[in-house]
């Protein structure tokens, strides 16, 4: 079948973990469960960029080296978010996000 | 000359100033500078009217300017500050400031118990000084500034008693009738200057008549007309007539001065003026003639059942008018000037007396209460029968010259159902101004039984002005046709009357243009049969209303038969309805103005509040609402944020994989 | 009784990540890596709906511990073996055990499946499958013009482009991470009451 060394399958593979992610992130009430669905999300085009790497013969390391990048930002950008989310559930008491309407018109 | 021609228009100027100024305070003494300045003005405007109807220098043959400075120096548009003084001015000046002295005078003794002496001086010299200015001025805005003053004068004398509801309303009627001419007149001015770039009225005359192979902006026949609109307007023409009846509201001199001499002639005076232009238009001028004869007959049959004084007086200066306008439409200028001149007199005669007669009976204007005056108050009596014999054309006082030159001229420039109407109209202003000295005068006294002791003759003040007009109308008449026709030819004289040859300059461009001759008088011909038909009509009318209302002159005595005055109202009901509602224009013009005029405008209100408001409005509410609406997607919620930005990332993504796919 | 209602869901879950490379083995004719491939690609997809759908936050952290592990077995798969090494590291090691802190330091109930999602869930749902439905379009109709074969990358091939044309990069990284950590310690204090 040649699943393991078709790009396209890695490709949708990765698109469907965005889709997840991007359900979870639009739809589930916790704060910390919107970060999960970003942490996902970045998976998912770490994924791909590993897979174009993997592929692509012009690429040659440089995918796998973007992938270390990105994952190190994704580190970075899940302490700062959830430093703010305990920061706001210790202002307002409830981690739900659909709660924090203060900017409601 | 240069500095006399001015002052005549600015020393009644100055009257009004310091009398508005001071006047109060000087009571009882508030005349002596009015009057001075105004007979300060006659004097020299007949030192200026001599020295221009006999040639003298520095009046050539198209009249003198005096100019007094550049008044609006704005490039194309240039109008001077400036007097002209032409023989046509000359014979209206000899009209304004005599009558006008003589009202001042006469205004002495009238209202010499009235709180508002001051103002009423004040407000007559402002009168002579607009006046003066209209005829006076040499460009047609300085015209048409004097025109709307004299509507000003005119409005502020006419409710004199401002606090009579029924004054003032009437001052207001004048003033919007007369706005209404105003509007016509001001587009006419417009259009002589669209068509000959300058407002000056000698040149801009030259140029409108000159130039006939060019296709103006807008036709001379409009041009005329608009004229002849405003002329309608200040001289109360059939259909903006309604204001004059109603202007009796303002005291007698008023009436006399502004209703009957002057103020009402200023139209005739305009269409006199301007006449290249009307005789450029032939068309236009029958119009004119049509008007004033329609208004001649209409008035004249209202004035038949009136039974105030001063109506019956009103309603005959409205018909006079009419022969006017009658006489400059068919082309007999000279004769319309002349009937101005002569009606001016026995007309302000009659108003004055009319006056004195009030006075007499203590402010009683009804001639039903009236009656048996002739021996109480004769000198009154006798002016006023004289100025009645002059307006019905009887021979040889002034009405009859003029009225039948008006007439002649008319058959004789072929419109001869001018003629015919106008003979009816003879006719019957004949007989209601022998109804008006019958019912007044002569036959059995129905004076109020508690004044009737009280009657008493007014003082020299205002008898002497009484009987220094009613000399020129005996005399005017034949003064001013000899040794023309009539009477010239009767006696062998040869030669154009004198002011026919006055106001020949003044009419030679005219005439040219219409190619009309001087047609050889047959006093034995077609002439004399005219002049016997007028005699004929006039001294019937005089008959009949002897035969209803009595007369007492000399050894003649009739008594009235008031019982065959209802049996022959009686017998033509309609008619006589007619007559004493004045034809129902005051209602027609209710209807149609404050009625439908006032459902219009409350449409107009409600489309302004409803529609034109609403949809303002309604754009603001739909802003506030769809806002409203639309700030429901603020929910301050980030996730309805993002599902926004993916909803949008989903468009832009497959719009773009659609497009790039083609 | 807890215990067979473990092994039930152990079974369960060994079924779903078995059966897909069962499938693909024994009926699609595929290679020992596909069946890794797609056992190793529905354990992920599954783990992360879990994610997105479980009522317990703790559950959720769990699953997508889970998920991140199969990620770094495909990525041995697709011949990254340092980036799964670095995605277990980093990933499960470090972010998981963080959100679990921080799911420890924001509690809150479990409630009523109602609340768990928002009332705009059916509308992202449709939006995330559109989503799918578009990138999926996408790849299938480009070429990538790749090559036939996955390449294994070296490890000492990618630690010389790493600190030989990328060494700016990675410096840049490190200081990143060090603001971050210093931001989220200075964003997270407790706030000294006064007094």
């Amino acid at each position: 079948m040649g699943l393991a060394d078709s790009l396209d399958a890695y490709l949708l593979l990765a698109g469907a973990l965005f889709a997840i992610g991007t359900f979870g992130f639009l739809a589930r009430r916790n704060a910390i469960s919107m970060l999960m669905s970003i942490e996902l999300m970045l998976n998912s085009v770490n994924l791909t960029i590993v897979a174009f790497g993997s592929f692509i013969p012009a690429l040659k390391a440089d995918g796998s080296v973007i992938a270390l990048m990105v994952m190190a930002v994704a580190a970075a950008e899940a302490t700062v978010g959830l430093a703010i989310v305990i920061a706001i559930y210790r202002n307002r008491k409830t981690p739900l996000v659909d709660e924090y309407d203060a900017m409601r018109r | 000359m240069d500095i006399l021609i001015p002052l005549i228009a600015a020393l009644p100027l100055a009257g009004f100033l310091v009398t508005a100024a001071i006047g109060r305070r000087l009571g009882k003494n508030a005349h002596w500078i009015p009057v001075l300045l105004v007979a300060a003005s006659w004097a020299i405007a007949m030192v200026v009217v001599v020295t221009a109807l006999t040639g003298g220098a520095p009046f050539a043959e198209g009249g003198h300017t005096v100019k007094l400075w550049d008044w609006i120096p704005a490039g194309a548009f240039h109008v001077e500050a400036a007097f002209f003084v032409d023989n046509l001015t000359a014979c209206l000046l000899i009209v304004v400031t005599t009558i006008g002295l003589l009202v001042h005078v006469y205004s002495i003794g009238y209202m010499s118990h009235d709180p508002g002496y001051w103002r009423f001086f004040a407000y007559l010299n402002l009168f002579m000084f607009s006046m003066l200015l209209l005829v006076l001025g040499d460009s047609w805005l300085t015209v048409f500034v004097a025109w709307e003053l004299v509507g000003l004068s005119s409005y502020l004398l006419i409710g004199f008693w401002y606090r009579k509801p029924s004054a003032a309303l009437a001052s207001k009627k004048a003033f919007i009738v007369n706005r209404v001419g105003d509007v016509g007149f001001a587009l006419g001015i417009m259009a002589i200057w669209v068509n000959t770039g300058t407002l000056n009225i000698a040149e801009s005359l030259h140029v409108l008549t000159s130039e006939t192979l060019v296709a103006f902006p807008v036709p001379v026949g409009i041009v005329a007309l608009l004229v002849f609109a405003g002329a309608m307007g200040k001289s109360a023409q059939f259909p903006l007539h309604v204001w004059l009846p109603d202007a009796m509201e303002g005291p007698t001199p008023v009436s006399a001065l502004i209703h009957a001499a002057t103020m009402v002639n200023a139209g005739v005076y305009l269409v006199a003026r301007a006449n290249p232009i009307f005789a450029s238009a032939p068309e236009a001028m029958v119009v004119v003639a049509g008007i004033g004869i329609f208004t001649a007959i209409l008035a004249a049959s209202i004035a038949m059942t009136q039974t105030d004084i001063k109506r019956v007086l009103a309603y005959s200066t409205l018909s006079q008018l009419g022969y006017m306008f009658a006489a400059l439409g068919v082309g007999a200028w000279t004769a319309a000037i002349f009937h101005l001149m002569t009606h001016g007199f026995f007309k302000g005669l009659l108003f004055l007396g009319s006056g004195s007669v009030i006075h007499a009976v203590h402010e009683e204007q009804d001639m039903r209460r009236m009656g048996g005056l002739a021996k109480k108050i004769p000198h009154t009596y006798r002016t006023m029968l004289i100025g009645a014999i002059a307006i019905s054309g009887i021979p040889p006082l002034a009405g009859f010259f003029s009225k039948d030159e008006i007439l002649g001229e008319a058959f004789k420039l072929g419109f001869a159902w001018v003629w015919a109407i106008g003979v009816l109209v003879a006719i019957m202003t004949a007989f209601y101004m022998f109804r008006l000295i019958g019912m007044t005068f002569w036959g059995e006294s129905r004076v109020d039984k508690a004044v009737e002791p009280k009657i008493h003759e007014s003082p020299r003040v205002m008898t002497v002005p009484l009987w220094l007009l009613a000399i020129p109308s005996v005399l005017l008449g034949l003064f001013l046709s000899w040794p023309g026709p009539p009477l010239g030819p009767l006696f062998g004289a040869e030669g154009p009357g004198l002011l026919a040859g006055w106001l020949e300059p003044v009419y030679e461009h005219g005439r040219e243009i219409l190619g009309l001759h001087e047609a050889e008088f047959a006093i034995f011909g077609i002439d004399g049969a005219l002049i016997l038909v007028s005699i004929a009509v006039a001294t019937a009318g005089m008959l009949a209303a002897w035969r209803l209302f009595g007369v007492e002159i000399g050894p003649l005595r009739r008594r009235g038969r008031p019982e065959q005055v209802k049996a022959l109202s009686a017998r033509v009901p309609f008619l006589y309805r007619a007559s004493l509602n004045k034809w129902w224009f005051d209602e027609l013009n209710h209807l149609l103005f404050v009625v439908i005029g006032g459902r219009a405008a409350a449409f107009a209100w409600w489309f302004d509040v409803k529609i034109v408001d609403g949809i303002v409005n309604g754009l603001g509410t739909v802003a506030r609402r769809s806002g409203g609406g639309l700030a429901r997607v603020q929910t301050g919620r980030v996730q309805n944020y993002a599902l926004g930005i993916a909803i949008g990332l989903i468009v832009m993504v497959g719009s773009y994989l659609m497009i790039a796919r083609q | 009784m807890r215990a067979w209602l473990y092994l039930i869901a152990a079974g369960i879950a060994g079924a779903v990540i078995t059966t897909p490379a069962l499938l693909v083995l024994i009926f699609a004719g595929g290679s020992f890596d596909d069946a890794l491939f797609a056992a190793l690609g529905t354990l992920m997809l599954v783990a992360g709906l879990a994610v997105v759908t479980m009522r317990d936050i703790i559950r959720c952290g769990l699953a997508m511990i889970v998920s991140f592990l199969a990620l770094a077995g495909i990525y041995v798969i697709a011949g990254a073996p340092l980036v799964a090494a670095a995605q277990v590291i980093v990933y499960i090691g470090a972010i998981s055990v963080l959100i679990l802190f921080a799911i420890m330091l924001t509690e809150s109930k479990a409630g009523p499946r109602s609340l768990v999602f928002q009332t705009q869930a059916v509308p992202a749902a449709v939006a995330a499958v559109v989503l799918f439905v578009l990138i999926g379009l996408g790849v299938a109709a480009t070429d990538w013009g790749e090559a036939a074969h996955r390449v294994r990358l070296a490890t000492d091939a990618l630690a010389r482009v790493l600190f030989d044309d990328y060494v700016l990069p990675f410096e840049i990284v490190s200081v990143l991470l060090l603001a971050a950590v210093i931001g989220g310690i200075f964003i997270a204090k407790r706030e000294k009451e006064p007094g």
